[in-house]
């Protein structure tokens, strides 16, 4: 089992030029081998605050802690050891000539000697089903391919903890899901999994606890249906729940009680309560 | 500032170069960075913009000074170190140097930041360029801070990967950003490769066609006003210099 680190932001700032302020006192504690959604609109700070938690943004006031101490002394490539970001774009993070040269670049950087390099590399290769390209230009390839080679080249980093920064940007909902499956799976490893996601549905499915941001703060946090079960919150940071969260509570008010916030979940609540019902 | 016409600016730009080509004293130079940061604050920029363009054109503006400084030495030796000497002509003549490029920049720098690129396009057909070199030029500019903002992303996701750049100086730094180059290579191709379809899907070079513009390009009175204490002011300086050596000398005013 993976012992992922605990991870706290306090009262963080940080602007990237005066007239763009980004955080504005944000305060986060991410729990070992919680799957964490980041949610809130576009400029809300999401990544910004997520930069923070691997060193790649330093706060213009505020810490982060890992484990209880500041990291404010880490270098970025240390600290990557335990945080591993994926960025939205793939190919802002492919590098290599090859996809197995890819594989072996964030290993090579940590110093590892060749024969860990190689076995994370073949690692990374099978995980993630890779063996047939490992030899192509990651250029030349589909960008659910690209998706899923800057991912892979994370993964050989081995980081207890990973950041996903809109990582279903783009692709289908099959291929939506299973990545995040892949990550579900990892988390019950034992790591710790940040989405950064504007879709709800991924929230409501995968998430274990939801943070809201709005305006360079995280205005609220609990699990995917306490957030969605206020109203307020939702309304004032333009939050739009998954349409099968709206019904369930649209049904509600009528004084049909059903619970649930996915289609599943929301069809066992009724079968459970309202059988009689069907006739 | 932000209203003139674009021809008007280019015009400004060009002739600040020129000046600044022609011209050889410190103390000018001086004046006319002042001068143009000036410009910026009434053009309502803020400081930070000032800072940017010092701040990436600096670091070579002082190198260029430096090695002027040590290895075109001349007249009065301020300071040795066995063969190496650093003279008052040497240090006039690195301050020129270095001064100019900044001068240069902020020229260049200013004419951008008051100047939509949709406007330095229809000023550069107006003055005669074929349209899609125009827009050429008018592209790559408004794509230089996307490929910044591009770049700065890049070398983070190496840092994400374990890169420790906060450790790694001079050669080994430029060697180890290296990959970051080809990674924004990749990224703009693609995104130029992008644009191009999406001018296409937008009847771009449709044949037989001639292009029409909603807001055309007009001189107004005031264009002209500025045209003309330009040509004037910058008649004036070439006169003194042709005619008294004004600036023509590193070390004297006038020779």
């Amino acid at each position: 089992m993976i012992r992922a680190p605990r991870l706290e932001a306090i009262d963080l700032w940080y602007a990237y030029s005066p007239e763009r302020p980004a955080l504005q006192g944000a305060d986060l504690t991410v729990e070992p081998r919680e799957l964490l959604a980041l949610v809130g609109q576009n400029g809300s700070g999401k990544s910004t605050l997520a930069k923070h938690l691997n060193g790649l943004l330093r706060p213009a006031r505020g810490q982060v802690r890992l484990e209880g101490e500041d990291v404010s002394g880490l270098s970025t490539g240390r600290l990557a050891r335990q945080v591993g970001y994926v960025f939205q774009n793939p190919d802002h993070q492919l590098f290599s000539p090859s996809v197995e040269q890819e594989l072996g670049l964030g290993p090579r950087y940590l110093g590892l000697s060749p024969t860990e390099v190689e076995d994370r590399v073949l690692h990374g290769l099978h995980s993630f089903g890779l063996q047939s390209i490992a030899q192509r230009g990651p250029g030349t390839l589909s960008f659910g391919l690209r998706r899923k080679v800057s991912i892979a080249a994370v993964a050989t980093l081995q980081p207890p903890v990973w950041v996903l920064d809109e990582p279903t940007t783009g692709l289908d909902w099959g291929s939506a899901v299973q990545l995040m499956d892949h990550f579900a799976e990892l988390n019950t490893q034992g790591h710790t999994v940040i989405l950064i996601t504007h879709d709800m549905r991924l929230v409501v499915r995968y998430a274990s606890r939801v943070a809201v941001m709005s305006e360079g703060r995280v205005v609220g946090t609990g699990t995917p249906a306490e957030i969605f079960g206020r109203p307020d919150l939702l309304q004032s940071t333009r939050l739009k729940p998954p349409p099968i969260v709206e019904l369930v509570q649209r049904l509600a008010s009528s004084g049909l009680e059903i619970e649930g916030l996915t289609v599943a979940a929301a069809c066992r609540s009724f079968l459970a309560r309202h059988r009689d019902k069907l006739g | 500032m932000h209203r003139a016409d674009p021809r008007v600016k280019l015009a400004t730009v060009v002739t600040s170069m020129l000046l600044l080509l022609v011209l050889q004293h410190p103390l000018i130079f001086l004046v006319a960075v002042l001068g143009l940061a000036g410009l910026y604050r009434l053009a309502g920029l803020p400081a930070s913009k000032i800072w940017q363009v010092g701040r990436a054109v600096l670091p070579v503006g002082l190198l260029l000074a430096a090695l002027r400084a040590i290895f075109y030495p001349a007249g009065l030796v301020l300071a040795a170190l066995g063969p190496l000497q650093i003279t008052g002509g040497g240090l006039a003549q690195g301050a020129t140097l270095g001064l100019r490029l900044v001068g240069m920049a902020l020229a260049i720098f200013l004419w951008l930041y008051t100047t939509e690129s949709q406007s330095i396009v229809r000023g550069l057909v107006k003055l005669g360029l074929p349209y899609p070199w125009g827009l050429s030029i008018g592209l790559a500019l408004r794509f230089i801070p996307t490929i910044r903002e591009n770049y700065d992303t890049i070398v983070q996701a190496q840092q994400a990967r374990g890169l420790d750049l906060e450790h790694t100086r001079g050669l080994g730094r430029v060697r180890a950003l290296l990959p970051g180059l080809i990674a924004l290579m990749v990224s703009s191709l693609r995104a130029s490769e992008n644009v191009a379809r999406a001018l296409e899907a937008r009847a771009f070079g449709a044949p037989g066609v001639r292009r029409s513009y909603l807001v055309d390009l007009a001189f107004r009175p005031v264009d002209w006003l500025l045209l003309l204490l330009l040509g004037l002011g910058a008649g004036a300086i070439l006169l003194l210099y042709f005619r008294f050596g004004f600036g023509a000398d590193p070390l004297r005013l006038l020779s």
